[in-house]
């Protein structure tokens, strides 16, 4: 008897399991948002700001300044942060829609991508590690913690581009029906 | 002479009657070529339900009969699973590899799973007993197999087929159930009365969802990406995926 506990609640785990496999099912990414006009759109340059917008030197420039006081840089960092929290949205949505261009490339290609699916898989890991650590960057930024790197999430998303890029191929028999 | 329950032959006379409409539904749509050991399962089913029917249920003969049918019907289970996933990886080269190792490596783990619970379930004694003891390990691991099959799905935008999905709901809850109940009974309480009308009564469910859930034209509306899929989809696909290509190209050259 002291196991009908336990039985439901792995039974509970799985059920939900199952519902949310089910929903991301039915909810996988559409197609017909991965366009070649997104990829044409897509620059790296766009993100160059990043890297230097939570930078100490504007600040010490600031300091430097006549008439300067404390709550200047404050209210400029709180309003840079939030920019640069809306560019890794930006960046975290720009590299998601490469990932799902490099996904249906693999699927429907006539050639076996196994070493590709596993690339691009390690990659995704290696950037959502990444975002974590540059959120948790960005909370702690006001307390004091100024060692923010964008550059790596950037290098992540021209490295994730750069993969898709070598999944093209000049051949004529690139894609195939289903 | 024992007899089933009124409601034990209720729902046996309505699990036979959508057996064999299912069969019948199945073999006027062309699905029986394409689900080849389902149909062979629905099959062993029927058959073992009709048992009941001809062979008194305390005689030495139904049992064995009843444990006959039962290792038949766990081998089609099985043998339906990996026909349901060899359709649907089917003629996708890209992930052909891919995918085959990752079945692989579900089929290790799924196994490895099933077996955690054996510590917890009785030693038996009969002969039914012994068949649950192993139908239970491979029901469960079915059922892993499936969940990690799924999470393989849902990564990739492989192109799912309506049928597809109505017999994975269908097998999901007919396994859940499967595996539960028999655990239970495994473990020692035979609570037999409830936990067969319970597997009958899912059962039945699962049978007449398949029923009128599966279509020829299930084969054809295929679940891709986000949308349903109607035929010039595809060609869109394609043409999509040649304009991507030259995309890439023309920024690699850059």
């Amino acid at each position: 008897m002291q196991l009908i506990l336990p039985i439901a609640l792995v039974l509970a785990v799985l059920a939900a399991c199952f519902v949310g496999l089910f929903w991301r099912l039915a909810s996988r990414f559409d197609a017909r948002n991965c366009t070649a006009e997104w990829l044409d759109d897509f620059s790296l340059e766009s993100y160059a700001p990043m890297e230097r917008l939570l930078g100490q030197g504007d600040l010490e420039f600031l300091a430097s300044q006549p008439g300067y006081r404390a709550e200047i840089a404050k209210r400029l960092m709180a309003e840079r942060r939030k920019i640069f929290a809306s560019y890794l949205g930006h960046l975290v949505r720009d590299f998601n829609q490469l990932i799902k261009i490099g996904k249906l490339m693999i699927v429907f290609s006539t050639e076996d991508r196994q070493e590709f699916a596993y690339s691009l898989w390690r990659q995704q890991l290696r950037f959502y590690a990444g975002v974590c650590s540059m959120w948790l960057q960005l909370a702690l930024y006001p307390l004091g913690w100024t060692a923010t790197d964008a550059h790596r999430l950037v290098a992540a998303l021209t490295a994730m581009r750069d993969q898709v890029q070598m999944l093209s191929s000049p051949s004529q028999t690139r894609f195939q029906t289903i | 002479m024992r007899q089933l329950p009124i409601e034990q032959q209720i729902l046996l006379v309505a699990q036979i009657a959508a057996l064999v409409a299912l069969s019948a539904r199945m073999s006027w749509d062309g699905l029986n070529k394409i689900y080849v050991y389902f149909f062979g399962y629905l099959v062993v089913e029927l058959l073992q339900l009709l048992v009941p029917v001809f062979v008194p249920l305390d005689s030495r003969l139904y049992r064995d009969a009843y444990v006959v049918t039962q290792a038949l019907v766990i081998c089609f289970s099985t043998l339906v699973v990996l026909e349901l996933y060899s359709i649907v990886l089917r003629g996708l080269p890209g992930i052909g590899n891919l995918s085959r190792r990752y079945i692989k490596a579900t089929l290790v783990l799924a196994v490895l799973i099933s077996l955690i619970p054996m510590s917890l379930e009785q030693t038996p004694n009969t002969v039914t007993g012994y068949l649950f003891i192993f139908q239970r390990p491979i029901m469960t691991s079915l059922l892993v197999f499936i969940l990690l099959i799924m999470a393989f799905l849902a990564y990739y935008p492989v192109p799912l087929g309506r049928n597809v999905l109505v017999y994975l709901s269908g097998y999901v809850v007919y396994f859940v159930t499967n595996a539960t109940t028999i655990f239970i009974r495994n473990l020692g309480h035979y609570w037999s009365r409830p936990i067969s009308d319970v597997q009958m009564l899912v059962y039945f469910t699962c049978l007449a969802f398949w029923l009128f859930a599966l279509s020829r034209s299930g084969e054809t509306k295929r679940m891709v990406v986000g949308h349903q899929w109607d035929p010039s989809d595809e060609g869109r696909l394609l043409a999509q995926l040649e304009a991507i290509n030259a995309s890439l190209l023309r920024s690699g050259k850059k």
